[in-house]
């Protein structure tokens, strides 16, 4: 890969080894896969959700001096106060997680966000814009929906872009890996943004990571919702960072002859057999639950407001913790509604993952979520999951059991 | 009888030579479901489900998993010295990859589909970091 003379100087130490370990990975990044140079982005989103690992390389650039050069943006980690809130014991190792994440992040100067979509309001890149995204649902909604340009970083690779303000060259920069190379008809059935989100899981289970679909034959009408859903859980059964949805999204829009455009002949269709099947697997438990998951990724204010809607004065069982994760910025556009949802037992969050010690309460029990996702990794945390939609969720929740 | 071993060139991200007995994956691992105290593999339906990966040169179609937990569960591999001795993926992509740099784990891609399917079969592989050369020797070789 061509460096400058200055970015070899980066390299090589001259402005200190935090932004020298920072372009060593970038470099390396670019020698594996064929990047002839770095290019300049505008933004990053840094999906750091307070794990080791992340924190290991994160205060390894930080403790030598690296500030991130583009605005930085952070996926959540979780709210401290939840811990009073839920009474849950925290041990010291768990709070350092947190410590340490809120003090590295001060120390490279990024955004503490708090929000796995930053791509709905407020770190929005434009069409065409060269971007370095981690977060398995932001690679794929700001490549799809928003025609921007981002490689599936990791959240290690975009920290590193974000200090360094470029990326390297390679993969869904270019244009020609951007041109779908399959066809998927979907001749299933898709009700809903939960559908899309099972239509996500089965897809990235049979994609290969490179693959570029071209998505035919989705009837329903596309929410901001149903785009997020689908690209995450499709980065979570695989990794596919750039969908085209015929009709819908830019780069396919202006191309009325889509059968041209595509560079393989090669087709799959997606049966309702192969959607049902998803849907099995994850929803075949029943009983007694103790939680309601909603949020991963992040809720949108519709949705917080949808479950307000559907409880209709209703209360949510005693037994049952009602969990909705969103961002702080909506937290604050919802503003009364999220103390009306209180009062019902619905708990409406901010700057929390999923995927955090300070839900272990519900641990051990069997719980409710519309999130393949969440189901997945909450599973190393020893909670199984029955995973519907929102609706269903919504009436589980006032019964205490699905 | 004579040791039978096949080499490529291959595209590697290293800083040392490694060896490890093949560990051949139909299906992609997330390290965040291995159990870094045991090195198993953790995942319900996968086809290697108990299996240590500890030592291994593990061969995978691709990556997976969302974009934080293959680095944190590589790294608590590597915490408890679980970790794999090498990665080898057909279908590399960016969080495997800086999930295996900074956790210092050899990662090679760039083998041939007959190299790779070779590796179904077992044996060990041999990275030269250097010259990014990858030997696979022959399962039962080691007995010659």
């Amino acid at each position: 890969m061509y460096l400058t003379t200055e970015e070899e100087n980066v390299l090589n130490g001259k402005y200190g080894m935090g932004k020298s370990n920072a372009m060593k990975l970038l470099v390396s990044l670019g020698e594996m896969f064929d990047a002839d140079k770095l290019i300049p982005i505008k933004r990053a989103h840094w999906a750091v959700s307070g794990q080791e690992g992340d924190l290991f390389f994160a205060e390894k650039l930080a403790n030598s001096g690296a500030r991130v050069s583009v605005v930085t943006t952070t996926n959540p980690a979780w709210d401290s106060t939840l811990s009073n809130l839920f009474h849950v014991d925290i041990d010291d190792y768990e709070r350092s997680l947190l410590d340490r994440t809120i003090e590295v992040s001060d120390k490279l100067g990024v955004i503490k966000s708090f929000n796995c979509t930053p791509y709905l309001y407020k770190d929005v890149p434009s069409f065409g814009e060269h971007a370095a995204f981690s977060e398995s649902s932001a690679t794929p909604y700001i490549n799809s929906v928003y025609g921007a340009r981002t490689n599936r970083e990791s959240s290690s690779s975009a920290l590193a872009a974000g200090v360094i303000g470029k990326t390297p060259n390679y993969g869904l920069h270019l244009d020609e890996n951007r041109i779908p190379n399959i066809t998927v008809n979907v001749s299933a059935q898709i009700k809903d943004d939960f559908d899309m989100g099972l239509l996500g899981w089965h897809l990235g289970e049979i994609l290969k990571p490179d693959d570029v679909p071209l998505i035919k034959g989705l009837k329903i009408e596309m929410t901001e919702e149903g785009l997020r859903d689908f690209g995450a859980m499709m980065n979570t059964s695989g990794a596919v960072s750039l969908f085209h949805l015929e009709g819908v999204t830019p780069e396919v829009k202006g191309i009325s002859d889509t059968s041209s455009w595509v560079s393989s002949r090669e087709r799959i269709t997606v049966t309702s057999e192969d959607v049902e099947k998803v849907r099995k697997k994850f929803t075949d438990k029943r009983g007694k639950i103790n939680s309601v998951y909603i949020g991963c990724p992040h809720s949108t204010i519709p949705e917080v407001m949808k479950v307000n809607r559907l409880l209709d004065g209703r209360k949510v069982n005693d037994e049952v913790k009602f969990l909705i994760f969103t961002s702080a910025t909506n937290i604050k556009i919802l503003g009364e509604n999220v103390k009306k949802l209180a009062s019902k037992g619905v708990y409406v969050m901010q700057d929390s993952c999923v995927d955090e010690p300070v839900f272990k309460f519900t641990e051990g029990g069997l719980g409710a979520t519309n999130s393949l996702k969440a189901a997945y990794y909450r599973k190393r945390r020893n909670q199984e999951f029955v995973v519907t939609n929102i609706e269903n969720l919504v009436e589980a929740a006032v019964r205490g059991y699905i | 009888m004579s040791v039978k071993s096949y080499i490529q060139k291959v595209k590697a991200a290293c800083n040392r030579d490694t060896e490890g007995e093949v560990l051949f994956s139909e299906r992609s691992v997330n390290f965040y479901l291995v159990d870094p105290l045991t090195s198993e593999i953790l995942e319900d339906d996968h086809p290697l489900k108990g299996v240590k990966v500890k030592g291994k040169a593990l061969v995978i179609p691709s990556g997976k998993g969302s974009s934080v937990v293959q680095l944190d569960g590589l790294y608590q591999l590597l915490t408890h010295d679980n970790q794999p001795s090498m990665i080898v993926v057909r279908d590399p992509d960016p969080v495997i990859v800086s999930a295996a740099i900074i956790c210092d784990v050899p990662i090679v891609t760039g083998v041939s589909d007959e190299f790779m399917s070779l590796t179904k079969r077992g044996g060990s592989l041999d990275l030269n970091c250097q010259r990014k050369e990858l030997t696979l020797i022959e399962p039962g070789a080691e007995n010659k």
